[in-house]
């Protein structure tokens, strides 16, 4: 257990100091070359943000933002016809159980000039 | 030319001075993002995006630090950006990236190797990186500034706008917890192990 203990704690102080000495990686050749068409690139696009504005993925979502909002325009418009003819639906009902007009047994016994 | 009229120059726009620029602070730059991103490729994507920085905002650039300072400080946060937007990535495109047409793994993450480690402290170095990319974000760039670019205390303060102590405390508990990472990975290697 001991001999293990000693083992790892040799092994994780030499991983530790394994970076001890290293040397600075050198920049791929004709960096210059490759960083300079990518500037003329993203300036002829406007940037970052002109990049941005024009990335697929951005132009689906507003695409899906318009659908989804146009759905939800329809179905609720829908919904308000729906609700509107119930409601002349159910006054003609309430019309026609409290008739406003005159009932027309008091018409048998009228007196016709 | 020194500091002041590189400077100069960039402000008016010089094209020269900027290719000067580049071809002084490149190793520097490339180097600091490959210890942060600890990929070649990503690497010289983040020094072209430094690069690309200086440029557009060198006017902002007060000269109250050094520039290389300055440099460092763009580096590491376009690093850290680096790495954040990867990780959206991943975690994307984990389900359809795992597995391959027949449920093997494709993606298996490699180990990084630092081109500049010496050969007999490859393996040691591969499996520190590994450690090192679990560490919080300022503990990484401090370990990273410290061990690869071998930046003083001091520097680091300067370029993560820190106090000496905060750094000091900073690489004290990074190393801290690369020892307990590294114990963890030790102890279920042993127990793994007939």
């Amino acid at each position: 257990m001991s001999t293990e203990f000693n083992n790892n704690s040799r092994r994780i102080e030499d991983v530790l100091d394994s970076l001890e000495g290293i040397q600075r990686a050198k920049a791929p050749d004709f960096m210059y070359t490759r960083l300079k068409s990518r500037m003329e690139k993203e300036f002829d696009q406007g940037g970052p943000l002109g990049r941005w504005l024009t990335r697929p993925v951005l132009a689906l979502s507003i695409a899906a933002i318009v659908l989804i909002m146009n759905a939800t325009t329809v179905l609720k418009m829908w919904k308000q016809n729906t609700s509107a003819n119930n409601t002349t639906e159910s006054a003609q009902v309430a019309a026609a159980d409290y008739p406003v007009n005159v009932y027309p047994v008091y018409n048998e016994n009228s007196v016709e000039p | 030319m020194n500091e002041l009229e590189l400077i100069q120059q960039l402000r008016a726009g010089d094209e020269q001075a900027f290719k000067s620029l580049v071809a002084n602070y490149q190793d520097m730059v490339y180097n600091t993002a490959l210890g942060v991103v600890q990929n070649s490729e990503d690497a010289e994507d983040v020094a072209q995006e430094v690069f690309i920085q200086v440029y557009r905002s060198i006017d902002q650039f007060k000269g109250d630090a050094r520039l290389s300072t300055w440099i460092y400080r763009i580096t590491t946060t376009k690093a850290l950006d680096h790495i954040r937007s990867r990780r959206r990535k991943k975690r994307f495109a984990f389900i359809t990236s795992l597995f391959g047409p027949n449920d093997e793994l494709v993606h298996e993450p490699v180990d990084f190797q630092h081109p500049g480690v010496a050969l007999d402290r490859k393996e040691q170095a591969a499996l520190l990186f590994r450690m090192i990319e679990q560490l919080p974000e300022n503990q990484k760039v401090a370990f990273t500034l410290h061990k690869t670019e071998d930046l003083s205390y001091q520097e680091i303060a300067e370029v993560m706008n820190l106090s000496v102590s905060a750094v000091e405390s900073l690489l004290f508990r990074a190393r801290q917890n690369l020892r307990k990472l590294l114990e963890k990975h030790y102890q279920q290697n042993n127990s793994q192990d007939p």
